[in-house]
């Protein structure tokens, strides 16, 4: 027995001689993962950032496209039966998901104008676009209905605002992760697998001015809003604009509440700040919540759908914007001719 | 049967020793260092987190061989893809500002008592760190000591930081002056979960400790991530060795992960000038 003990002892001894010559072993435990939605942002702000610029929202007058038909390349994304009823002269009808294969296809130099019946779905597509990195690409501000009264009908604002309606201002709530977005992997190259997500989003339908599954509209709003003060709590309505947007009433009154109840305000880029960049609010947009985004007239929240969309978030925009305060402005509604069939 | 036993024991108890030492003996071998390839290139990152200063970004350059003239161009790297990850959520891409330096695309305002990650890719190979940005220290009873010439005060610590102080003082238009390093980074025994700390500057340099001077001098106290304390203490590992009783090339405290990578994220507050009581 004590030999044995003898043998065990010079056993741990060679064990613990010859210890010293485990070399150090190379850091492996190293914090590591896969945030596709920050390769989204930083990729978007290495082109110049969209969003969050001076150029956003990318929208041209009725005015200038007009004066500009000769050399200006107009796609309308209408339903062939809409571009029947009537177009702009020298447009072509084209359906969104072939948006990008067009755009393409014209020269950078050339102005491209997206348009749609009111500029929303319109706005929606062109904010991809310019994330493709398209910067000549312009929605047609409130689209058809800017070209000629017979397409006035439809704008559908309601000016009918709800009783529980108010200008008490709501906290931005806790900063919260991105949504987990997955890439094409068919594709290699952080580029090109962006370019696939944007193709994908691009296949989406922007009802215009019919809801779908990017859109809702004040109807849709109030079923939330009902639901909001009991116990719909998955939605989070945010306004996107100016301040004066957010607190005002439609004439600078303070007396006409400005905004749904529990609707957060985040700043459009006014030259200083903007609350969508990453160094600021915007990941205290919950990821975990069915979103809805309006602005004044529909035109920016489309393209904050576009942008959030990129990033993950389920995300509608709320069509004609707050209609309640806002009226479609005469002063962008022309009279041009058009032209009928295919 | 029990001598079978023994005999059987001492047999497989030699075997083992013998298979052991054959098993361990490749670790006699000596690597012959060819001196053409002591150099290893290693990515160095440096960043300052300065509470309610704007973030100055990450500078990522990488070691040069001996002989090789040191310069932000020829030691900056270009390939990085790094972010930053504020409180667990916020994610805020870095970009390549030139000369190694990767900046946030707006300014960015580093907050105080939040926590910050890094994560960053060089060549496919993960870069991490951690560090936490303490709140502006609470410093009171800021004396001079006129044995040794220094200014203490204290402060109101917890685990999670380390502290240092340096003097510093108004010199009219041109500014302020202010001790090069400080004197120690202390932090509270571990079994102390909030305490309070004394912590000193450096002694004032001898041509200010004049009566009509040193009483204008003001203590200034940082309050560092922990990881901080370690670095300070291992910071002249890898100076050249001067001293021939002194042994160099121990490891300095960085809190880098990543292969071959090394450097300093760190995160502090520095409170404002105290003036001596």
């Amino acid at each position: 027995m004590k030999k044995s003990f003898k043998y065990i002892a010079l056993f741990f001894f060679i064990i613990i001689a010859n210890s010293g010559c485990l070399k150090d072993s190379a850091i492996t435990d190293v914090v590591t993962e896969e945030n596709n939605g920050e390769k989204i942002i930083e990729y978007l702000e290495s082109q110049g950032d969209f969003i969050n610029s001076l150029q956003m929202p990318a929208l041209d007058s009725a005015i200038d496209v007009h004066d500009h038909l000769d050399i200006y390349e107009v796609l309308d994304i209408r339903s062939s039966t809409q571009f029947a009823a009537g177009h702009i002269p020298r447009s072509k009808n084209i359906e969104s998901a072939n948006l990008m294969g067009a755009v393409k296809s014209i020269s950078q130099n050339t102005i491209i104008i997206i348009v749609s019946q009111t500029g929303q779905a319109a706005s929606y597509y062109t904010g991809l676009l310019r994330f493709a990195g398209f910067n000549n690409v312009y929605a047609l501000r409130f689209g058809m209905v800017s070209w000629n009264p017979d397409f006035l009908g439809s704008w559908n604002s309601s000016t009918e605002p709800k009783e529980d309606f108010t200008n008490l201002a709501y906290e931005r709530p806790a900063f919260t992760p991105l949504p987990a977005v997955t890439f094409d992997n068919s594709v290699s190259g952080i580029k090109e697998k962006i370019l696939s997500r944007i193709q994908l989003l691009m296949s989406l339908s922007f009802g215009d001015p019919a809801t779908s599954s990017l859109s809702t509209n004040l109807a849709g709003l109030n079923v939330i809003y009902n639901r909001l003060d009991s116990t719909f709590t998955n939605t989070f309505i945010v306004c996107f604009g100016f301040d004066g947007l957010y607190i005002w009433g439609p004439n600078g009154q303070l007396d006409i509440p400005g905004h749904p109840p529990r609707a957060v305000f985040y700043m459009q880029f006014n030259g200083y700040v903007s609350d969508l960049r990453s160094t600021s609010y915007l990941q205290t947009i919950p990821s975990s919540k069915d979103i809805v985004v309006y602005s004044k007239y529909g035109h920016s929240s489309a393209f904050v759908v576009a942008y959030l969309r990129m990033l993950g978030y389920n995300v509608k925009s709320l069509l004609f914007g707050a209609g309640w305060k806002e009226d479609l402005p005469q002063a962008y509604l022309e009279n041009y001719a058009y032209d009928k069939g295919n | 049967m029990s001598v079978f036993k023994n005999i059987l024991i001492k047999y497989a108890a030699a075997a083992l020793i013998l298979l052991t030492a054959v098993f361990t003996a490749g670790c006699d071998q000596v690597d012959i260092i060819e001196p053409v390839n002591i150099y290893k290139e290693n990515v160095v990152v440096r960043a300052e987190l300065i509470a309610n200063k704007t973030f100055a970004g990450v500078v990522f350059t990488k070691t040069l061989p001996i002989g090789t003239t040191y310069s932000p161009e020829t030691a900056g790297l270009r390939d990085i893809e790094a972010y930053i990850k504020v409180n667990g959520n916020q994610v805020i891409p870095l970009h390549n500002a030139g000369n190694g330096l990767y900046k946030t695309l707006y300014d960015y305002k580093i907050k105080q008592g939040t926590y910050y990650e890094l994560f960053a890719k060089h060549y496919g190979d993960p870069i991490y760190s951690k560090t936490y940005v303490p709140e502006v220290p609470n410093v009171r009873n800021v004396m001079y000591r006129s044995e040794s010439f220094y200014l203490q005060g204290e402060v109101q610590a917890n685990q999670k930081e380390a502290y240092g102080a340096t003097w510093s003082y108004q010199a009219g238009s041109s500014g302020e002056m202010e001790a090069g390093d400080f004197y120690s980074i202390g932090n509270l025994p571990a079994t102390s979960g909030t305490g309070k700390l004394i912590v000193r500057s450096l002694a004032i340099p001898e041509q200010y400790r004049g009566s009509g001077i040193f009483s204008k001098f003001d203590l200034k106290v940082y309050a560092f991530d922990k990881a901080f304390q370690n670095y300070f203490r291992t910071k002249g590992n890898g100076k050249a060795v001067e001293d021939s009783f002194i042994h160099g090339g121990d490891n300095i405290g960085w809190n880098i992960q990543g292969r071959n990578a090394i450097g300093l994220f760190i995160g502090y507050s520095v409170s404002a000038p105290i003036p001596q009581k």
